[in-house]
């Protein structure tokens, strides 16, 4: 998807009257996930055929039993199903952890997930970052997609001239508010039924954007700068592919709740640097 | 010739030091300013983001260490390292790095109280809890009091794993499909012809 540009133009002339030569300009932001999951547990444990627990204690769904008199005779049978709903949370750490255990990076300490912006393309590509090693691209566990949106603009320009046709003053806003249906999903499969883990998730993303004067070195030039924003409404599940160790799968399955949150961003000068998964696809 | 107002620095990630110079701009070449009639910015649909204060080309500075209308006494300058120094405690996942970020929690800036509540997130310790409940008892708004409650709830519930073999770890749960136990449904007891329970 290609932002909306209400201000392209102005982006270019201020970088020529900056004299800086556009690089591939980006923001970098914060993500903090603050998701949970929910899915059933056993509520009660393995008995026997009289209902006494067996031993060791195993969780179980259902048992049956029945009881005898001294003659051997029923009287009384018996039946339970139990199960409950098992919540934990699943947030940054518990990303990183998960990256940790695909030897992505060898520990969490330091590591912080980045949501890093072209000025071209709204969805961001998502990285891990460390002061003093390399940014690791993460996208390609996450998937990033939106749909319908509604957005609130306000773009404004001006520019003056004096009598000999020559601009003497220029100034401009443009700053909007989207809102879009958001699909996120994160896998571990290679293929559709593989073994491992695929969450799908859908959620609202709430995101600004504002055309900013940024001064790089002694010059300045004007970019289009990510705001604050969140994933809220989340909703989605987790499906859970095992082997069972006879040739087959198990499948599991839970459900999430939840929302990221995006810091405001921070300019960064050059996406190429740092970034490539970010960069803008080259213009047609 | 250049003018611009409202600066603070960032490290950015590509390690160059850049000027954001925030809030509305006026520049002016030739040294001719010119003011830009005012438009109001758009009514945005309401939400946490649609309430933040916006920076605007209304505002015009006077101060170059100048500072945002929501906390006067705050430069961005003081803002990024502060951001800089939540981000850097948050990310030792080590409930010894909450008292660090702690004080942030009730910091008159309103964008350093959200990054401490999300650093408090982000580090992930139950024992953020106790910490973020007793800030909500005096949390400068009603909204950031329930966010900073609900955030305490959050970080109590046991943390998950995004590993498979570790979210399917036996004893755990048991898989679902064609292999989970049927339930069954009991009927309910047996009722008398004229409706009445048995005795």
């Amino acid at each position: 998807m290609t932002r909306h540009r209400s201000f392209l133009a102005v982006l270019s002339a201020s970088a020529v009257l900056s004299g800086i030569a556009q690089a591939d300009p980006g923001t970098e932001s914060l993500v903090t996930l603050r998701l949970i999951e929910q899915y059933s547990v056993p509520g009660t444990i393995a008995k026997d055929a009289t209902g006494r627990p067996l031993s060791p204690r195993t969780p179980a769904y259902e048992n049956e039993w029945s009881r005898t008199n001294s003659q051997g005779d029923v009287i009384s049978t018996n039946y339970e199903y139990q199960s409950r709903i098992a919540t934990t949370r699943l947030s940054n750490r518990e990303f990183l952890g998960f990256l940790v255990s695909e030897g992505v990076i060898p520990a969490i300490n330091g590591w912080s997930l980045k949501a890093i912006y072209n000025e071209v393309e709204a969805i961001p590509a998502f990285y891990v970052t460390k002061p003093g090693s390399a940014p690791i691209y993460v996208g390609s566990y996450l998937d990033m997609e939106t749909y319908g949106e509604a957005e609130a603009v306000n773009a404004t320009s001006l520019e003056r001239f004096n009598s000999a046709g020559d601009s003497i003053a220029f100034s401009s806003r443009d700053e909007s508010l989207t809102k879009s249906e958001t699909f996120l999903t994160f896998t571990t499969q290679a293929a559709p039924g593989a073994e491992g883990s695929t969450m799908h998730i859908a959620g609202m993303w709430q995101h600004t954007l504002s055309l900013r004067p940024v001064r790089t070195g002694g010059a300045v030039e004007y970019r289009y700068l990510n705001g604050r924003g969140s994933i809220y409404a989340i909703s989605g599940s987790i499906d859970d592919v095992v082997s069972d160790g006879s040739g087959g799968f198990d499948n599991f399955q839970s459900i999430i709740e939840g929302s990221w949150l995006f810091s405001a961003g921070f300019p960064i000068d050059d996406l190429s640097d740092l970034y490539p998964d970010a960069e803008a696809p080259p213009a047609p | 010739m250049i003018r611009a107002h409202y600066e603070f620095t960032h490290a950015s990630g590509s390690g160059g030091a850049i000027l954001l110079l925030a809030a509305g701009w006026v520049f002016t070449r030739d040294g001719k300013e010119d003011t830009p009639g005012e438009t109001p910015p758009p009514q945005a649909a309401s939400g946490p983001l649609a309430s933040r204060p916006a920076t605007s080309s209304r505002t015009t500075p006077r101060d170059p260490q100048a500072t945002t209308p929501a906390n006067p006494k705050l430069t961005d300058e003081e803002r990024v390292a502060i951001l800089g120094k939540i981000e850097e405690a948050s990310v030792t996942y080590d409930a010894k790095a909450l008292p660090e970020i702690e004080p942030f929690l009730l910091h008159p800036d309103p964008e350093v109280r959200t990054a401490a509540l999300n650093g408090m997130i982000v580090l992930g310790e139950a024992g953020a809890a106790p910490l973020l409940r007793k800030a909500a008892e005096t949390a400068p708004t009603p909204q950031e009091a329930v966010a900073m409650t609900e955030a305490a709830g959050y970080l109590e519930l046991p943390s998950g794993t995004f590993v498979p073999k570790d979210r399917t770890a036996p004893g755990t749960r048991l898989p679902g499909g064609d292999k989970a136990p049927e339930r069954r449904r009991p009927k309910g007891p047996p009722v008398s012809e004229d409706g009445d329970d048995p005795k």
